[in-house]
């Protein structure tokens, strides 16, 4: 009897799973396929139909119109009626360059052809290079002339090369390896979109940008060296970043690119010891975030919100934290409320109590902390050699 | 009793250890890759899902000459020991997958970075000489850090090789600015 139950329990779990698996499968087969991330990386293991699942890709979101594909749906839906189709000339070739039809598999024996200086390179043209070989594409004539190079063991291919009344259009897909280039805008707006299966450049008249892309991995880097604007947009997660000279992108910091560059921007104070009083040496000594500004005549602390820290000390004594006013002494456990929010024990704070009181200690008389450890004229001794 | 059932437990452990690090590529490609060109075989890696020491070493080869000048694995083993680029110790199989480290200790021979001190010395001995070649390597930018026993994808590969191909060409291209600037190419005529 009670093997009897068991078997039906089992057989409705059996059939329950079955109808929601199969329901399941069917709103996914109804439904438009998202580019998962496994969708990806199966495009990336694939790279020569990787550059046209790029472009598919990109006329689906043309379609959906979102915001984030924006960049990748340029690369079909702007095309003018006036445009004309124009070659790409071969100006330099060192080492191994070959050319072949799109669509042609890189490993192919037969199909790829090498190219040579003087060549010239219509739309829908496939491109690989072996190691320590490059090649120099120019694309247009003076003053409209944008360089395309074609770096080492790397596959790429020329989309779009168009040209209206008003600008030059380029379009080239990237599988893998890299590619450089730089434009120079005279008569026509240079508009240069460099597309990958994980992240799409733009340039917006610039001079040495570099995307670069790791074949099956979804790792990416786009880079400006001279000057310009570009614009990097991963697809993978859509995010989408501005470079400018000196900068690059990379699939890791793209999204927080800012929080990895910000160490450049730390506050550097230049002073001469001689002419900063007892009070400015020692708030310099002790502020080293930057965040903070001593007050006319040396009489008050502000904080980066422009507050007094002396109110906000006096409100923490109200909240029932030992304050100790004569010298600045803040004795406190744990985060400073603050009205913005709690980011925890600030150093600014911090700075201002070198000496903690200990928890067994709180009862006992306030005790001034050694001069020695106060004395700002010693540290700013020590560290710049010689004061006077 | 219980002593030998502990040490037989160990043995197992042990023995089920070395033969997970010995892993074998189960993916077997169309073409053979020793039929292709030093151009067709790099672009070949960038289709595979992971590679083998043997084509690791090919890889290798073409990187540091330009070139394969050889006919088989055994061959390039044998030119790549002599030069210090892989080691006896490790007794890699040539149908072995390839780990990060390994490939690491490859790209760092190749592009004749200074070992550190640890690497000096422990390295010298086989400790840690392939985890102590995937730091520098990492810091030289030829590879993100990942973890030393990770297979390589050929994609990852096929980057490493780029990235030596680069270093190798600035360099060049630093020894060149040498050679121009040295004080008796400028006090010539």
């Amino acid at each position: 009897m009670r093997n009897t139950q068991i078997q039906f329990i089992v057989a409705a779990f059996a059939t329950l799973t079955l109808t929601v698996a199969t329901q399941a499968q069917q709103s996914t087969s109804q439904s438009s396929p998202a580019p998962s991330q496994s969708s990806v990386a199966q495009k990336t293991m694939t790279p020569v139909n990787a550059t046209s699942a790029t472009l598919t890709n990109a006329q689906a979101n043309s379609t959906t119109a979102q915001p984030n594909a924006r960049l990748a749906a340029d690369t079909n839906t702007n095309a003018s009626a006036n445009t004309s189709a124009l070659k790409a000339t071969v100006v330099e070739v060192k080492g191994t360059v070959e050319t072949a039809p799109d669509g042609t598999d890189p490993t192919d024996l037969k199909a790829w052809k090498p190219i040579k200086e003087g060549d010239e390179l219509g739309e829908n043209v496939l491109i690989r290079t072996g190691l320590r070989s490059r090649c120099v594409l120019m694309f247009g004539e003076e003053p409209n002339q944008t360089v395309i190079s074609v770096r080492r063991a790397t596959l790429a291919k020329i989309s779009e090369f168009a040209m209206t009344s008003t600008e030059q259009r380029i379009r080239m897909g990237l599988g893998y390896g890299a590619i450089r280039g730089g434009s120079s805008e005279g008569t026509l707006r240079s508009d240069v979109v460099i597309n990958s299966t994980v992240a799409t450049l733009a340039k917006r008249g610039t001079e040495g940008f570099e995307l670069e892309v790791e074949p099956t991995t979804g790792r990416f880097r786009i880079s400006l060296a001279q000057s310009g604007l570009v614009e990097a947009l991963s697809r993978l997660n859509n995010q989408r970043r501005s470079v400018a000279p000196g900068q690059y992108a990379t699939n890791g910091n793209i999204a927080k690119m800012w929080v990895n560059q910000d160490i450049f921007d730390r506050c550097v104070r230049f002073y001469e010891s001689e002419a900063l009083s007892e009070t400015d040496l020692g708030f310099i000594a002790k502020e080293t975030t930057g965040l903070s500004s001593l007050g006319p005549a040396g009489r008050g602390l502000f904080g980066a919100s422009g507050r007094s820290l002396g109110g906000i000390l006096n409100r923490l004594q109200n909240n029932g934290n030992r304050f100790n006013p004569n010298t600045l002494m803040l004795v406190s456990d744990g985060a400073v409320p603050r009205p913005e929010g709690s980011f925890g024990f600030g150093q600014t704070f911090r700075v201002l109590t070198p000496h903690f009181e200990r928890p067994a200690a709180r009862n006992m008389r306030f005790r001034a902390p050694r001069p020695v450890a106060l004395n700002p004229s010693r540290l700013i001794r020590h560290r710049s050699g010689s004061r006077r | 009793m219980r002593t030998h059932k502990t040490i037989i437990a160990i043995t197992a452990f042990v023995a089920i250890l070395s033969s997970g690090c010995a892993h074998y590529r189960e993916f077997e490609p169309q073409v053979d890759p020793e039929t292709y060109s030093e151009t067709q075989f790099l672009h070949y890696l960038g289709t595979v899902p992971t590679v083998t020491f043997a084509e690791g070493c090919k890889a290798m080869v073409i990187a540091a000459d330009g070139a394969d000048h050889f006919s088989s694995h055994d061959e390039r083993y044998d030119a790549l020991r002599t030069r210090g680029i892989v080691r006896d110790s490790w007794e890699l199989d040539a149908g072995q997958s390839l780990d990060v480290s390994t490939m690491a200790f490859m790209a760092t021979r190749i592009c004749n970075l200074r070992p550190s001190v640890c690497s000096t010395v422990f390295g010298s001995w086989g400790l840690g000489d392939r985890r102590y070649a995937q730091k520098q390597a990492a810091a030289a930018d030829l590879l993100p850090y990942e973890p030393s026993y990770k297979f390589v994808t050929g994609g990852e590969l096929l980057h490493t090789v780029a990235r030596i191909d680069d270093h190798l060409a600035k360099r060049d291209a630093e020894n060149a600015n040498e050679e121009i600037n040295a004080p008796s190419d400028v006090a010539a005529p």
